[in-house]
This record gives structure tokens, C-alpha cells and sequence, in this order.
């Protein structure tokens, strides 16, 4: 048999369409890491709070880390903050520019800058990797969940234009090196997630091929919430249950829904594996009276293979 | 108590807001047709980058003005109208409207800033959508527009972003840059070699071009602004105003709810008139939802297949129902915590994604149909 040496990307971004489980599944790669002895940071840097309330932990300050559990932190990032620690960091005479902060010239540019914010919040996940702000790398995973695939785009996408933008000048240099570390198919990949329906697997198909335009490494393409295939003739059987009482109607109805989604399924599954020529990682339909912890780490043993051999 | 009939027949506008995923882009095509099938001029409006309302339209492509929906056997009474926001086009034909002259219009629409910021900076989208509501209403051709809302999970954002494009084009702001005069006093020079150093600073990080290109940028603006700020004020009246309803378009599942919940109290906060809620993607079962699983084993155990369809069928349905009682208990949480007097209307889910003008039809119906 052949052995394939896997790579783990020590930076683990995730997407999707609104609504398919993108937090779950950061979460679920989070603590499939942690509890097999990795030191993991999960980030947020969607705008809601989904993955700190997977992970059961309150959102903290901007940048704060906030211990989850043995070996998992959390921690989500704004751009704007990431951009002031950025120009007290790097800026000549940076600590000097903190009372201007709150300026309406210094808002201006931080609202209407191009790009500004998104550029930050990405190059703090690349700090953070690299373990440039604390001096050591205490990470051995970064997940992130990037937000909906538009808002994904455009972030992971900053720092490339960022660096065309601007032909010289410190957001030039720093762009060219988030750029390079998101490019790179051994530091990072970009996992997409979408549930077993037409709109969200279509559009985990163009988001697939627009991170390829843009070289960024594709990691999976995970379907979430998948229907169990039918056996061998449980359509068949169908007809044959009572339409005259509701219990019989109830059945139908179930099984109907049932053998509808999960043909659904089958038929784009397959036709988006053959688009971006890519297996499907496949994860079950949870039915929990609340998604949480329970629920993550049910999923964390079924996508651990992503994250260590 | 409305119906969303009565909605439809009473406003010029309707708002749906919601979190990604729940549906809101075909809700919003729904109430459209719903709209049309009443006897009303409707205008469907989205935002949404995706081609979802085209393909259920039965469109191949949404310009910007908005095409006709070919609605025959559907709504042979209304007319039915659909778009996309083209936020590219319709700041470029902002900037046509409101420059002074042919000459600010074409320096602004060629300079390097003007291109990145008009689609990128904070509020861009939602201030550009709320202009392009206010001129569908003044333009009187239609008789209600249904705007669709970014897929985000601050719909409120959609309210402030008059407010925050005005904070952006404050008079300090364009003062700083062109170096106006205002005030005067010993105040202002202690501030502005500040600004001369930020200035500087910037020069440093984004290159001398870029800043060229600012200054010019903010210089073709401070034209228009008066324009711009009586835009964003218009905006701000038909939105709060009478003619215009919000729809909060929520899904059965957990983490939608918790999110539409924040979404409705932000609107809550913000005096938006939150006037309806509908659920889609409801797992309704047919029956009594207290059958006993005795019953139902007992039925299973009757039906002629091999063991792994009876297995299968046994899962499929305590699924179902399991399904069907930890939405209507969600929903109806839902429904309590949502001010007095919103109506709650659900929509069962399709068998399928809806792709076609029939299965909108099938949506309208059970809209139309109000609590279920």
C-alpha cells in the first residue's frame, strides 16, 4: 500500500455559506488537536460569537487569549484594535500616534482605508503563528473561522492586493509577508464546509475555485450535516405505508423528506467532488436539542485525522 | 395583530433582515411574488452576491434597474420586478448625479482611492442599497420594493450606516485633509501640526501616491457632501418611517435563533418597527406529535421490507420527530421573547431548494396562509 506522509497545516483557516456549521467545524478541528497533546489557538474572526460559545467560553477583550481547556485557548480579533497595536509596534514613533486614535482623520482612514482592517486582523493571525508578538511560538495549530465565504474571500485576499496597492511603504512590506505565509501549502490551508443542499454546495464550489485563483491552498471540502443513505428499497416501501391515518402520514412524510434530501445530497455531492476533483469529508446530521460542547466534541473524533497522523 | 397579506397591501417598503443561511434572499423573492399575486407593482431588490433570486426568478442575470419576471401562471394579476445591487455601477452613478462638473465626475471616477473605497469601505454596501430603495421609491414605478439585506449577522448595521458614512465625510475630516479653516482660534494650530504629523506618518506606511490620491479623493468629495448628507438623511426617514416594515426571516435551528434573537433586539434598540417574523425551513410532521413510539414500531413492524429499510424507517421517523418538537418548542420560545403583537408565520421546507417560480409559489402560498 502506498503512504502518504499527510501534512497538517499549523494554520487551519475555515469557511462557508452562512448557516453550515463553519464554527462547528473550527471548533470540532480545535479540540480534535488539543486533546491529542497539541497546544491549539482557536480565532474568531467572524463578526458573531458562534465558535467562543461552541467552545463554552465569553468572548474576551480584542486579542485577549482565553484559556478553553488543557492545550486550547481562544481568542478573537479586531481589525481595528490589530491596527493599533500594529502602529505602536511597527511604526516609527508609533506610541506617539495613540492620542490620535480616537481622531476623526485617524476614523476616516480606518473606515475607508482600503482593505485596513482586514489586513490587520489576518496579519495579527499570521503574529500570532509565528509567535511574533510573545517571542516564542507557543502554538502547534491555529484555527480560525473566517466568517461566511464573501467575507472569507476578502479577507484572505487582503493582504495579495494590499501589496499590488501599494508599490512601496511598510503596508507594502507587510502585506507581501501575510501574503506569503497564506500562500504557503505547508503553513496553511483553507477548509471549506457546506451542508448537503444545491445553494450552499454550489457555493462551496465557487469559493474553491476563487481561493485557487488566488493561491491560496485549499485544505477539505467537508460536508456537514449529512443525511444517512437510504438502504436498498426504502423507496419502494414508501407506497406502501397508510395515507388513511396520521400515524401512517407522519411516517410518510418522514421517510419522504428523508429519501428527498438525501437524493439531493448524493446527486450534488457528486457533482461538486467532480468540480474541484476533491473527496468530501462527510460529517453526520447531529439532531441535540442544543448544538454545543457535546456536539463538538461528537465531531472532533470524526475530523481528528485533519490535524494529526 | 397583521397578517403579511395586510403588510404587503399597507407599506412601500419591506425590510427582510436575518443571520446567512436562513433563507432570507428567497424569502424575500416570496413575498415578491406574494406582492405581485395581491395586485401590486413590486420591486424585489437583493444584495446578495449569489445568484440564488436569479435562478429562483427563473432569471439568468439582474441587472441593476431590474428585470421582469415573467409571472404568468403565478400572478396574473401583478407586476413583479427583480435586481441585484451592482454597488460598483450604482456608486459610479451616485458620483454622475452629484459631481459639480464633468471634470470632478471624471477625476473622481478615475482615481485609484475612489475605486477601492466606494465598494469596501464600512457601510458602503448598505448606504448604497438604501439609496437605491429611495430612488426605486421616488421613481413611483413601483407601488411596494422588498429589499433583501447583507448576509451578515449585523443587520443593524443597516440602519447606522447613514449615521457612519456621515462620521467618515465629517466637515473635521475634509478639514484636516484639504487643510480648511474652521473655527479658528489658537486651538486649531496646535491641532493641525498634529495632523501633520499623522500625516506624515501615513505618507511613511501607505507611499506618497496613495496619500496624493487621498487628498484628491476627499477634495472631489467635500463637493457632494451636502448631497450625500441629505442621501443619507432621506435614507434615514423612509426607513423609519410609516411606509416601511422590517421582517425578521429566522430558521428552527439553534444557533439561527440565538442569532435572529440578537438581531431583533438590535432593532428593537434602534426603533426599527419590527412588524413580523418568519420561520423557514420548519420540519412540520403530519399528526399529532404525542403518537407513541409503541404505535409507530408496531406500524413499522407491519410494513413488507427486509430489516435494514424497517431499521431505517424506525430512525428516519424518530428523527423526524424529534425534529418537528425541538423547533415548534424553539420557535415558540422565540415567539415569547419577540415584543407583543409580531406574528410568527412558518414556512415548511421544501422538499427541495427552491429553483423555480413554482416552488416561490409554493412559498407565497404558505406565506400568504399566515400562522400555521
Amino acid at each position: 500500500m502506498l503512504r502518504v506522509t499527510q501534512v497538517h497545516p499549523p494554520l487551519q483557516i475555515v469557511t462557508g455559506k452562512g448557516g453550515v456549521g463553519k464554527s462547528t467545524v473550527a471548533a470540532a478541528l480545535a479540540v480534535a488537536a488539543s486533546r491529542r497533546g497539541k497546544q491549539v489557538l482557536a480565532i474568531e474572526l467572524s463578526e458573531s460569537a458562534g465558535l467562543s460559545g461552541l467552545l463554552g467560553v465569553a468572548r474576551g477583550e480584542p486579542g485577549a487569549i482565553v484559556p478553553v481547556a488543557r492545550g486550547l485557548a481562544h481568542s478573537w480579533f479586531d481589525g481595528e484594535a490589530a491596527l493599533a497595536e500594529f502602529i505602536v509596534r511597527n511604526v516609527p514613533f508609533g506610541a506617539r500616534l495613540k492620542p490620535f486614535f480616537g481622531h476623526p482623520l485617524y476614523r476616516a482612514f480606518v473606515s475607508a482605508g482600503p482593505g485596513v482592517r482586514e489586513l490587520m486582523a489576518i496579519g495579527k493571525v499570521r503574529d500570532e503563528l509565528l509567535g511574533l508578538s510573545t517571542g516564542a511560538p507557543p502554538w502547534d495549530l491555529v484555527v480560525v473561522d473566517a466568517g461566511a465565504s464573501g467575507h472569507a474571500l476578502q479577507l484572505l485576499g487582503m493582504p495579495a492586493a494590499t501589496a499590488r496597492t501599494f508599490a512601496s511603504g511598510l503596508a507594502h512590506r507587510e502585506a507581501t509577508k501575510v501574503a506569503a505565509t497564506l500562500e504557503d501549502p505547508n503553513t496553511t490551508a483553507v477548509h471549506v464546509v457546506a451542508r448537503p443542499e444545491v445553494m450552499p454546495l454550489e457555493e462551496a464550489g465557487e469559493t474553491i475555485e476563487r481561493l485557487r485563483e488566488r493561491n491560496l491552498p485549499v485544505g477539505r471540502l467537508v460536508v456537514n450535516q449529512c443525511w444517512a443513505v437510504p438502504p436498498n428499497g426504502a423507496s419502494q416501501v414508501i407506497d406502501t405505508l397508510s395515507l388513511t391515518d396520521p400515524l401512517g402520514q407522519s411516517l410518510r412524510a418522514a421517510a419522504e423528506r428523508a429519501l428527498g434530501w438525501s437524493a439531493v445530497q448524493e446527486q450534488g455531492v457528486a457533482r461538486l467532488e467532480a468540480r474541484v476533483r476533491k473527496p468530501a469529508l462527510r460529517l453526520p446530521r447531529l439532531l441535540g436539542p442544543a448544538f454545543g460542547r457535546a456536539e463538538v466534541d461528537q465531531l472532533s473524533e470524526l475530523i481528528a485525522g485533519e490535524v494529526t497522523s | 395583530m397583521k397578517a403579511l397579506v395586510e403588510l404587503l397591501a399597507s407599506h412601500r417598503a419591506i425590510v427582510c433582515v436575518g443571520t446567512g443561511g436562513v433563507g432570507k434572499t428567497t424569502t424575500a423573492a416570496a413575498l415578491g411574488l406574494l406582492a405581485a399575486q395581491l395586485g401590486r407593482r413590486t420591486m424585489v431588490l437583493t444584495i446578495d452576491p449569489a445568484r440564488q433570486l436569479a435562478r429562483a426568478l427563473g432569471l439568468a442575470s439582474l441587472g441593476r434597474v431590474g428585470e421582469p419576471v415573467d409571472t404568468q401562471g403565478v400572478a396574473p394579476a401583478g407586476l413583479l420586478h427583480a435586481g441585484m445591487l451592482d454597488l460598483k455601477g450604482s456608486w459610479d452613478a451616485f458620483i454622475e448625479r452629484h459631481a459639480p462638473s464633468e471634470q470632478a465626475r471624471d477625476a473622481m471616477l478615475a482615481n485609484p482611492f475612489y475605486q477601492r473605497v466606494s465598494t469596501s469601505f464600512a457601510g458602503a454596501t448598505e448606504f448604497m442599497a438604501i439609496e437605491e430603495l429611495c430612488r426605486l421609491d421616488e421613481s413611483r414605478a413601483y407601488d411596494l420594493i422588498i429589499i433583501d439585506t447583507p448576509p451578515s449577522g449585523r443587520a443593524i448595521d443597516f440602519l447606522r450606516a447613514p449615521q457612519r458614512l456621515e462620521a467618515l465625510l465629517a466637515p473635521e475630516v475634509s478639514r484636516w485633509i484639504l487643510g480648511k479653516k474652521g473655527g479658528g482660534g489658537g486651538a486649531l494650530k496646535a491641532v493641525t501640526s498634529g495632523a501633520r504629523f499623522l500625516v506624515g506618518q501615513l505618507e511613511r506606511a501607505l507611499g506618497t501616491k496613495t496619500l496624493r490620491d487621498v487628498s484628491a479623493f476627499f477634495t472631489l468629495l467635500d463637493a457632494m457632501f451636502g448631497d450625500l448628507r441629505a442621501r443619507a438623511e432621506r435614507g434615514r426617514e423612509l426607513l423609519t418611517g410609516p411606509g416601511t416594515a422590517f421582517v425578521l426571516v429566522v430558521a428552527p435551528t439553534a444557533p439561527e435563533l440565538a442569532g435572529a434573537a440578537e438581531l431583533e433586539a438590535g432593532l428593537r434598540e434602534a426603533g426599527a418597527p419590527l412588524e413580523a417574523v418568519i420561520a423557514n425551513r420548519v420540519h412540520a410532521l403530519p399528526g399529532p406529535l404525542e403518537v407513541s413510539e409503541e404505535a409507530a414500531a408496531r406500524m413499522i413492524e407491519q410494513v413488507k421490507a427486509d430489516d435494514a429499510v424497517r431499521a431505517w424507517l424506525s430512525q428516519t421517523w424518530r428523527d423526524a420527530r424529534s425534529v418537528a418538537r425541538l423547533e415548534s418548542e424553539r420557535l415558540e420560545a422565540f415567539a415569547r421573547g419577540v415584543e407583543a403583537g409580531v406574528e410568527l408565520t412558518r414556512v415548511q421546507e421544501l422538499s427541495s431548494d427552491a429553483h423555480s417560480l413554482a416552488d416561490l409559489a409554493q412559498v407565497a402560498a404558505a406565506l400568504r396562509g399566515g400562522v400555521a
